[in-house]
Formats: structure tokens, sequence, C-alpha cells
């Protein structure tokens, strides 16, 4: 493998961890993120050319959430969107993650925090996320 | 000497080949015969949350070992076939079907489209077959024959039975979910109010074995059946070739695409295209069933006829698909052992004209996987994860079907040039208005069941994947259309038995009455062959 061959997949499979501490907040077993790895590189629907903002912005944990907002509120179909379904794809069909999808049963009470503290986040999310995706975002 | 071919080995294949074969006549069926191309399969009968959570090979069918089971872009027809049923929708080396509106999926695989379908049986009425030449009295016996020889479960006279007639021989229903029992409750609960806008709901029948039957099932409600055929509770066609097979007089011709055919004395010449061997042979019969489905059967006759660029009429059930939220369900125990299938079927009818009555079917989502809804979320996909965990048990998709009538609009043709069809399907303002205002009165109907549409989704032409109508069943003697006895016009020795020759499309799925009439036209050929 050449060195530069390497290094995508090292910046991929550091992808996959950052996608999965975002979904799950849990890490990703290595069979994981072989998986996405080989996926990115197999699917062209998720590659992108050198430069793709979204997805270089997107490595920072902290921007994470925001991109996502952004991109859902404005309904774009990107890389970056893309390759955040791929990898939840991959965490479900996963023995280790499958708990985090499968249905569970909650009290309305709780529904109703969760439901009350998501639009919380959205207020703040939403408006930042669309700015800072307008700003990066070259069709 | 081959007294019949069939063409086909989908669900109206099998079915005609059977009375020609019981009746003792030599009987060849030629189909392209796509098998399972190995695809990775769930290993043996297992739960599906019991799979989720011990196999470590589960990626390999949910996803595809090429991920082919990621659906990047818009919503497409076939969409609900999963990576070990992708082989349905696989295509052959063909003049292709071309359309700028419309997605015609057509199927080469041993079974047909009905190797993946969702197994909903309703039969039609006379209400239904209004403009048909044949009653919903002649076709019963048909209707029996095909529900003792594959199986159908569900309920008698319940609310559906004013539309789906008597049916003496159900297998006990399945057992329902708890969204479908809550819907039901619900409804039964207010009958008089929901009878007075329209609405009749019931279970379904389906053609799932809940016991014992021909071999098969019963089903052991793994919430699979969209991923394989483990316990063979849900009826494939294959199934019944199988048992054909075994026949001394009947023989299977896989790996042969039927071309065109040509009347001779005292038989029929049928030109197909061995796809192993990439050669042209040639199979003489007594007589010929065309039953490839209704695109590939039209495409046969006019070739066969010299009708090439003639247009032919093309009926499609127009489809469109609501999530909704069960919100009064919130926080209610649910139960996990349940089938995929449809859970509550639906019919609504608010201007008492039954011939343009929809058809809503319920399923509650889980077996297809929770990301597939992020997809379609608004949400961002992390808070859409949270939340889709608790909310996704009273989340149900509702299926509906709209009818069908012939239109100057909807029209197939086959290319002189290279034997391809074109295709163009463009409903009348006027029609695609009626659709649109009959859904939005249905989605305040459901509100009423405690049912909150999340959204509408509409895959487009085509996406029903219910074709029918290019040889239509007439009296008048027109030039390609099918007598009352299938007949094909214009031919001595040609018989139509799929849905090529439904003269309409009512909202009700449609592969019930294909094997009915599939079977009424093959046991009329027996018994004038016989004679």
């Amino acid at each position: 493998m050449t060195m530069t061959a390497n290094r995508a997949l090292h910046a991929l499979s550091e992808e996959c961890r950052r996608f999965a501490r975002y979904l799950l907040d849990a890490e990703p077993d290595s069979a994981e993120v072989e998986r996405y790895a080989r996926a990115v590189q197999t699917l062209p629907a998720v590659q992108c050319g050198p430069n793709e903002r979204l997805l270089s912005a997107a490595r920072s944990p902290l921007l994470l959430p925001f991109l996502d907002a952004g991109t859902s509120y404005l309904r774009l179909d990107c890389p970056f969107r893309r390759r955040l379904m791929l990898a939840a794809a991959i965490f479900e069909a996963s023995p280790r993650h499958a708990d985090r999808f499968l249905p569970c049963e909650t009290s309305i009470a709780r529904m109703a925090v969760m439901g009350l503290w998501t639009g919380l986040r959205m207020a703040v999310l939403v408006p930042l996320g669309v700015l800072l995706v307008k700003a990066l975002h070259r069709p | 000497m081959i007294d019949v071919v069939v063409i086909g080995s989908g669900a109206s294949g099998v079915h005609a080949a059977w009375p020609l074969v019981k009746a003792g006549l030599q009987v060849a069926l030629v189909d392209v015969g796509h098998r399972d191309d190995g695809a990775p399969k769930p290993p043996g009968p297992a739960h599906f949350t019991q799979l989720r959570s011990t196999d470590p090979d589960q990626f390999r069918y949910f996803l595809g070992d090429d991920f082919q089971g990621l659906p990047f872009g818009e919503v497409r027809v076939g969409a609900q076939l999963t990576p070990p049923r992708a082989y349905i929708a696989k295509a052959i080396a063909d003049a292709a079907t071309r359309s700028d509106d419309f997605q015609a999926m057509q199927s080469y695989a041993l079974g047909g489209l009905a190797a993946g379908w969702g197994a909903a049986v309703p039969p039609f009425s006379d209400v239904d077959l209004e403009g048909w030449p044949i009653s919903r009295q002649q076709l019963q016996p048909h209707y029996d024959a095909v529900a003792r020889r594959i199986g159908i479960c569900g309920v008698s006279g319940d609310d559906l039975e004013r539309w789906f007639g008597p049916s003496p021989h159900l297998l006990p229903p399945a057992r329902q979910d708890s969204n479908g029992s809550w819907l039901l409750d619900t409804y039964q609960r207010r009958a008089n109010w929901f009878h007075g806008r329209g609405l009749y709901a019931g279970q379904p029948r389906l053609a799932l074995t809940t016991r014992r039957h021909a071999g098969r099932g019963p089903c052991r409600n793994l919430d699979m059946e969209f991923w394989g055929d483990e316990d063979r509770s849900v009826y494939r066609p294959v199934y019944t070739l199988d048992q054909l097979r075994r026949q001394p007089n009947f023989t299977y011709l896989p790996e042969r695409h039927a071309e065109v055919f040509e009347e001779q004395e005292g038989g029929v010449a049928v030109r197909v295209r061995n796809l192993g061997t990439g050669t042209s042979e040639r199979i003489d019969a007594g007589h010929l069933v065309l039953a490839c489905g209704a695109i590939q059967s039209g495409r046969i006759a006019a070739r066969s006829l010299g009708a090439e660029d003639t247009p032919l009429p093309l009926l499609s059930n127009p489809y469109t698909y609501f999530p909704c939220l069960l919100w009064t369900r919130l926080g209610q125990p649910t139960r996990n052992r349940r089938h995929s299938l449809t859970q509550v079927m639906m019919y609504f009818d608010p201007h008492r004209r039954p011939q343009q009555a929809l058809q809503a079917q319920v399923y509650s989502y889980r077996s297809l996987l929770t990301f597939k809804l992020l997809k379609e979320s608004h949400l961002p996909i992390g808070d859409a994860l949270r939340i889709l965990q608790h909310v996704q048990s009273y989340f149900i998709i509702l299926g509906v079907h709209h009818p069908d009538y012939p239109g100057t609009s909807k029209l197939m043709q086959v290319r002189r040039e290279d034997g391809g069809v074109d295709i163009s399907y463009r409903p009348t303002i006027s029609e695609s208005r009626r659709r649109t205002k009959l859904e939005n009165e249905l989605m305040m109907v459901m509100y009423r069941l405690g049912c909150l549409p999340l959204g509408r989704v509409d895959p487009g032409y085509g996406s029903s994947i219910h074709y029918a109508g290019t040889l239509p069943m007439t009296e008048e003697n027109r030039p390609l259309t099918t007598t009352p006895q299938g007949r094909l016009r214009g031919t001595q020795r040609v018989y139509i038995a799929d849905g090529a020759a439904f003269p309409t499309l009512p909202s009700k799925g449609l592969t019930y009455t294909l094997m009915a009439n599939a079977d009424r036209v093959g046991r009329q050929l027996a018994t004038s062959l016989s004679l």
C-alpha cells in the first residue's frame, strides 16, 4: 500500500470514529471501521473531490452537530450527509450497536422531555448550522 | 410433442400451467429464471431482534456485500427489494424499456415479481370487474382453487367482506402486531362514524400459511419476511413450480427468453433466445400461453402480429405512501413477535363511488432498518436517531393504491428497430387532482384513528409494480385484444393468462386475480383440448 493510500485509509478510519462518537457516543470496533472505509472507497455516491469543505469542517467534533442540522434543514444531498447516513447504517447492522437502533419502550413523560430538549437544540443548531453550511458548501 | 408451451414462471404462469398439467397434457414452461444469485441470507429461521443482537455477519444481508442495500438519492421503484432479493430485478441483455415518466420494473427471476411480493390477496368484486366480460361468479371457483393451492389466511364476515365477497377456504388469520390491533380496536369502537366517512378496515387476507399447509409454514412471526423465506410461510410461485416439476408431463426450460411466435398448420412455433448459448431456438407446440407480465406479453404479441408501432394501452396503480405516527399509542407496550406484512387493510370511498375507492395498507416499521428512516427525516441524523429509537414502535407506513383506467395518454409501443418498448404514461390533470384530494380526505380520517401523517412520498408512476391492460379482454372484436376465454384475437392457438388481459385495474392488489384468471384460462384450455 502506498503512503497516500495509507493516509487516505487513516483519514477514513478517523472519520468513522468521529461519526460513531457523534451518533452513538461510543467507539466503533475495528470491523465497523474497516467496513466504513471499504464502503467509502467502493461507493461513488459518497465520494467527493479534495475540495469538499463540509467534510473537511466535519473533522471538528464541535462543528458536527451544526453541519448535521444545517444540511438536514436545507435537505442537502451531499457527500457529508451521505457518509453520516452510511456510518449509521454500518453501526446499525452490527450486533455491537444494535441496541442503539432497536425500538425501546419509553414513558410519555420521558418522550415529552426529549421532544422539548430536541426543540431547544434545534433552535440553536439549525440557524447556525444553515449559516455554516451556506458559507462552506459550493455545489 | 408439446401440447402447450407457457411463457413465464411468475404468479400467472405457474397457475395457468397447473390445470393443464393436471389434465395430463404435455406442458413446457419457458423462462429466463434468474435464481437467487448467492447473495448472503439470514442464517436459518431466527427472529429479527435476535439476529440483530447476535449475528456478526448481519451487515452482509442487511446492507449487502457491496453495500447495494444503501438507498442514496431519490426513492425509486423497487426500493423495497432488500439485498437478498435484488436478483428479482436483475435485467437481461435485451432491447430496453424506455420512458421519461414511468419506471417499469420487470423481472426475469424464477417466480417473477411475486418472488418478492407483499402477499396481500384481495379478490376483485363485481364492482371491480365492471367493464370486464367476466363476472365474480365466473372467477369464484378459480379464486377458491388458488386459495386451496397456495393457502390464504384472513377473517370472514368482517367489515371488508363487502369489498372481498365470501371466501370459503381461509386459514386462521395472522397474528396482528400491537399497532394493527390498536388501529382496528380504535376503528371498531367508532365503526359507524368511519363508515359514514367511507372508511372500512379489517385484517388483510394474506397468502401466508398460519398453519401447516401444502408442506409449508406455519408462519413463525420472525419479522424477517422482507429478507428471506426461511419458514416458507409466504407463498412464492416457485413452490408451485417445484410441484409441477415433479410431474412427468411437465418440462421446465430455463435460460430462455421468448421473442416471437408464429402460428402454423396445427400448432405454434415460438422463437426463443437461449441465454446460455446465445443461440436462437424454436419450440413447437400445439398451443401457446403468454404469462410473462403485461409489458412483455404485449411486446411479444405486437411483434408477432406485425403490430410494432401500434400503441397499446397500459395500466398501473398509482402509488403513494405516508409515514405516520400512531401518536395516541405513544408509551404503550409493544409485542415483539410479528410478521412484516400488511397489518391492516383499508378501503376508502368517501363519495360512494366504489370504482374510485382507494386501498390503504398499514405496515409497522421495524425490519427495514432505522437508517432508511433517518435519510427521509427532516431532523439532523444524530437527533433523529435518538428520537426514532423511542418512537419507532409507533411508526407505521400507510401504502395507498389508486385504481387505473385506460386513457389516451397511458400507452406503450414496441420499437420496430430493436424490439424494445417505449412507454408514455401521463394521467390527466383531473385524475391527478382526484387522487390528491382523496388522499387528503383519507389523512383527515386517519387523524381520527390516532394516526399523524408525517409526510407524503410519491415514488413516481410505475412504482406500484402493478402493470396490466396491454391486450385487454373484451367482447368487441378488435385487434390486439383478448376474448373472454383468454384467446388473443388474430390468433387461433395463443392465449393470454397474465395482467395484459385486464381491461381495468382496481385499487386492490392484482396478484390473486392474476392467479385466479390464469387458472381459469388454463382450465378452459385444458377442457377444450381434452374434448
